[in-house]
C-alpha cells in the first residue's frame, strides 16, 4: 500500500468529520441556499490554512507536529502541547457527542448514551492502540466503503436533483457561512500533522480537493433534493436525505447503510483527535481520554437547542484561534529556529 | 488476562443483542387514519400482522383510539395492544375532511418528527366519511385496505392525468415554501360500508363497498379550503405538469373520440405579473364513436383544435377554482420568488395578490398516432 493513500482518507475523513450535524446546519441556518456558494468561497480562503499546515509539514519533515513544538519552543512547548491538545480533545467531544446524538435521534431512540458511548469507544482506543500504518490502512479501507455509499448516494439522488431549489442565488450573505465552515470542516485537519509529516504533504492536498468536493455536492444534493425549507427544519438533513435514495426504484430504505459514511468520518477523527490528545498530554494509559469523552459526553450540553445555538454563533469564532493562530506561530518559530540552526 | 476482558467486553456489547425485539414482539401499521371531533383526534392504525387463527379471521386489525394530540392517541391504542406498535412501514394515512378542515400540521409535525416515521408515504383526505372507514375497506384485489389505496394512487397518478402526486414529502414542502400551497387527492367509499368490512368481500365478485379516488382537495397552508371537480383537477394537474396520460372526450357528430396523450411538456415563462405556460403534448386517438375521415390531415387539424380547446377549456376551470379560492397550488408565486426574490419579498400576502396574476396559457397538440386503425369503422363501411 502507498502510504500516502491511507492518510489521504484520514484527511478526507477528517475535512468531513463535523460536517453532519454541525456545520451544515450552521450553513443551512445561515446561509439557506446559498450554502453551496459558502462553501465555494470557504474552499477557496481554505488553501490559506491548508498552505500552512503544509509549509509546517515541510519544515524538519521527519518529525511530527509535538515534535516540532519541543523541537521549537523548548521551554514553553509542554504548555502548548497541552492549550492544542485540549482544544482537540473539545473538538472530539462536539464530534463524538454529535455522532451519539445522531445514532440516538435516527436509530437507537430507546438505548442509553452511555451504552452508545462505550460501543463506539471500544474501536477507537483499540485502533489509537495500534500503529500509525495500521491507522492509515484502517482509513482506506473505510474510505472503499465511504466512497461507494457516497456514490450510491448521489446515483440514486439524481433524478430528484431540481435546479430550481437552488434559486434564488444570494438572496442570503454566504460569507456569512465561511467562517463556520472553514473551523469546522477545514482547520480540524491540523491534527493530521500527529503523523510523521514527511507522509502527509501530498495527502493534505489530495484529501482537501476530495473531501471538499464530496461536501460540495452533498450541499447540492440537500438543497435541490429536500428544498431549503425541508432542509432547514430537519436536525440532520444529510440523513433525512438519504430516505430518497432510489425511492421506488431498485430498492428502497438504504439510509442506515448509507449513513455510516458519516459515522466513519466522525469515528476516523475522534481516533485521530484522542491519539492527538494522548501524544500531547505524553499519557501512555490511551484509555484515559476516551473514558473522560465518555464521561463528558453526556453532559457536554444541556440540550440540543443550547448545542445548535453555541455551534452556530459561538464556537466556529474559537476554534481559529487554536488551530490557525497558534500553528501561525508555530510555523514562524519553527521556520526561525530551523534558519537560526542551518546558518 | 487483559486480552480477555477486551474480548468479555467485545463479546457483551458488540452482540447487536443490546434492547432487541422480535418481529412478533411488533404491531406493523401500514396505515394511519386521523378523525377530528370535538377537539379531540381519534387516531386509527391498520395493522397486518395480527395472528390469524382461523379461516374467517381477516387478516388486518384495525385499532383506534382518541386523544388531545397525536401522540397520545397512539399511545391510547397501544393500552390495547398485546405489542409495541411499530410505525416505520406505513404506506398511507388517511385524513378526514374534519381534520383537514381543521389543520393538519399537528399531524405532519408528529409524522416528521418521529424517528421510526420513514415519510415514504401518501396523504389522502377521506371525503364524506370518516377516515377510519376508508382503512375498512377489504377488496379481493389487495390483501390490505392500504396496500390497495396506494397502489391505487400510484397506478392512477401514471395512467390518468386526475391525481396528483401528494407523497408526504412533497406535501410538506409546499407547505414550508414561499408563495406555494398543497393539493392532495381524495377517497370516497362507494357502496354498503359495513359490508365492505367483512373477511366475504375478499372472495365476492361484486363488492359490496369499494374505495375510489375522487377529487383534488386544495389547501391553504396546512388547512382543506376547497374541493374540485374532475374537470378542474386534470386542468390543474395540467398546469403543474402532473400528467403522464391524459384523456379527453371530444365531442364528434353525435358522439366522442378519445384522445389520449403521448408525451407532455409544460413550461411556464414568469414575469412579475404575468405567467405564460406552454403546453405542448403529442396524442393518439384511443376510441372513435362516430363516422369522420382520419385519412384527411384536415379532419385531424380539426381534433388538433377541438383538444386544444378542451385542454385549454379545463385549464381555465382549474386556475379559476383556485383563484376563487385564493390559493396559489400552482406554486407560481414560488417562482416569481426564485426569479424576482426582493420584489416578492415586498409583497405582502401572496395568496391575495394571485387572483389579480395573469395567466396566459398556449397549448399545442399534436395528434401523431391514430392506434391500431388507420381510419374509422363508420368511414370504412360508407
Amino acid at each position: 500500500m502507498r502510504k500516502d493513500l491511507g492518510y489521504t482518507a484520514l484527511a478526507y475523513f477528517i475535512f468531513r468529520s463535523a460536517f453532519i450535524g454541525i456545520s451544515s446546519v450552521s450553513l443551512i441556518t445561515l446561509t439557506q441556499q446559498d450554502s453551496w456558494i459558502s462553501i465555494l468561497i470557504a474552499f477557496l480562503i481554505g488553501f490559506i490554512p491548508i498552505l500552512l499546515f503544509y509549509k509546517i509539514a515541510n519544515i524538519k519533515d521527519d518529525l511530527n507536529i509535538l515534535e516540532k513544538i519541543d523541537y521549537s519552543f523548548p521551554n514553553f512547548g509542554k504548555y502548548l502541547k497541552i492549550i492544542l491538545g485540549l482544544a482537540i480533545f473539545s473538538l472530539v467531544l462536539l464530534n463524538f457527542w454529535n455522532l451519539t446524538n445522531l445514532i440516538i435521534s435516527q436509530f437507537l431512540s430507546n438505548t442509553p448514551t452511555i451504552v452508545i458511548s462505550i460501543s463506539l469507544i471500544i474501536p477507537i482506543i483499540y485502533l489509537i492502540s495500534k500503529s500509525n500504518v495500521v491507522i492509515a490502512r484502517t482509513g482506506l479501507i473505510l474510505f472503499f466503503f465511504t466512497a461507494l455509499f457516497w456514490i450510491l448516494s448521489a446515483a440514486g439522488l439524481l433524478n430528484k436533483f431540481q435546479f430550481d431549489n437552488l434559486m434564488p442565488i444570494l438572496e442570503y450573505n454566504p460569507l456569512k457561512g465561511v467562517i463556520p465552515y472553514i473551523s469546522y470542516n477545514i482547520l480540524p485537519i491540523f491534527t493530521l500533522l500527529i503523523f510523521p509529516n514527511k507522509h502527509i504533504k501530498k495527502s493534505l492536498f489530495t484529501g482537501y480537493l476530495v473531501a471538499m468536493s464530496s461536501l460540495f455536492i452533498v450541499t447540492l444534493f440537500i438543497i435541490a433534493v429536500l428544498g431549503i425549507d425541508l432542509a432547514t427544519i430537519f436536525q440532520y438533513p444529510e440523513f433525512h436525505i438519504l430516505k430518497l435514495v432510489f425511492e421506488g426504484f431498485v430498492t428502497y430504505r438504504l439510509e442506515n447503510m448509507l449513513a455510516t459514511q458519516w459515522i466513519f468520518d466522525i469515528f476516523i477523527f475522534s481516533s485521530i483527535g484522542l491519539k492527538f490528545c494522548n501524544e500531547a498530554f505524553n499519557i501512555k494509559r490511551i484509555y484515559i481520554f476516551p473514558i473522560i469523552l465518555i464521561l463528558l459526553n453526556s453532559v457536554v450540553f444541556k440540550n440540543n437547542t443550547i448545542a445548535n445555538k453555541l455551534l452556530t454563533y459561538c464556537f466556529p469564532y474559537i476554534i481559529p484561534i487554536f488551530l490557525f493562530l497558534i500553528p501561525l506561530i508555530i510555523y514562524i518559530k519553527l521556520k526561525r529556529k530551523n534558519s537560526e540552526n542551518i546558518s | 488476562m487483559k486480552r480477555l476482558l477486551i474480548a468479555l467486553t467485545f463479546i457483551l456489547l458488540l452482540t447487536g443483542c443490546w434492547n432487541y425485539r422480535e418481529l412478533n414482539d411488533y404491531a406493523i401499521a401500514t396505515g394511519m387514519a386521523i378523525d377530528y371531533e370535538d377537539g379531540e383526534y381519534e387516531v386509527s392504525l391498520l395493522f397486518t400482522n395480527g395472528s390469524k387463527k382461523e379461516d374467517e379471521d381477516t387478516q388486518v386489525t384495525v385499532t383506534s383510539e382518541k386523544g388531545k394530540t397525536i401522540y397520545e392517541a397512539i399511545k391510547n391504542i397501544s393500552l390495547s395492544m398485546p405489542k409495541e406498535i411499530y410505525i416505520s412501514h406505513l404506506s398511507v394515512i388517511v385524513f378526514s375532511e374534519d381534520m383537514a378542515i381543521h389543520g393538519i400540521t399537528p399531524a405532519l409535525d408528529y409524522l416528521l418528527r418521529e424517528p421510526q416515521s420513514h415519510q415514504n408515504f401518501y396523504l389522502i383526505v377521506a371525503k364524506d366519511t370518516k377516515a377510519k372507514d376508508t382503512l375498512t375497506i377489504l377488496t379481493p384485489l389487495a390483501d390490505y385496505p392500504s396496500q390497495n389505496i396506494t397502489a391505487n394512487i400510484k397506478i392512477t397518478e401514471k395512467l390518468q392525468g386526475r391525481i396528483t402526486n401528494a407523497s408526504f414529502n412533497n406535501f410538506v414542502s409546499k407547505i414550508l415554501q414561499k408563495g406555494v400551497n398543497p393539493i392532495t387527492n381524495s377517497i370516497i367509499i362507494v357502496g354498503n360500508e359495513e359490508e365492505g368490512t367483512k373477511k366475504e368481500e375478499q372472495e365476492n365478485s361484486v363488492a359490496s363497498a369499494y374505495t375510489k379516488l375522487d377529487t383534488l382537495g386544495l389547501f391553504k397552508n396546512d388547512k382543506l379550503i376547497g374541493w374540485t371537480t374532475m374537470e378542474e383537477s386534470i386542468g390543474i394537474n395540467m398546469l403543474l405538469g402532473d400528467v403522464n396520460i391524459l384523456y379527453l372526450n371530444i365531442p364528434c357528430g353525435n358522439n366522442n373520440m378519445v384522445i389520449t396523450s403521448t408525451s407532455y411538456k409544460v413550461k411556464n415563462n414568469i414575469d412579475k405579473n404575468k405567467v405564460t405556460v406552454n403546453i405542448n403534448a403529442n396524442g393518439m386517438i384511443k376510441e372513435v364513436g362516430c363516422s369522420v375521415n382520419l385519412e384527411d390531415p384536415k379532419t385531424i387539424k380539426e381534433y388538433e383544435q377541438k383538444a386544444e380547446e378542451k385542454m385549454k377549456e379545463y385549464i381555465d376551470m382549474g386556475i379559476e377554482k383556485a383563484k376563487s379560492l385564493k390559493t396559489d397550488i400552482f406554486g407560481y408565486g414560488n417562482m416569481i420568488y426564485r426569479k424576482y426574490p426582493n420584489y416578492f419579498n415586498s409583497i405582502k400576502d401572496w395568496d391575495e395578490i394571485f387572483p389579480n396574476l395573469e395567466i396566459d396559457v398556449n397549448v399545442e397538440f399534436t395528434l401523431a398516432h391514430k392506434g391500431s386503425l388507420e381510419q374509422t369503422i363508420g368511414e370504412f363501411t360508407k
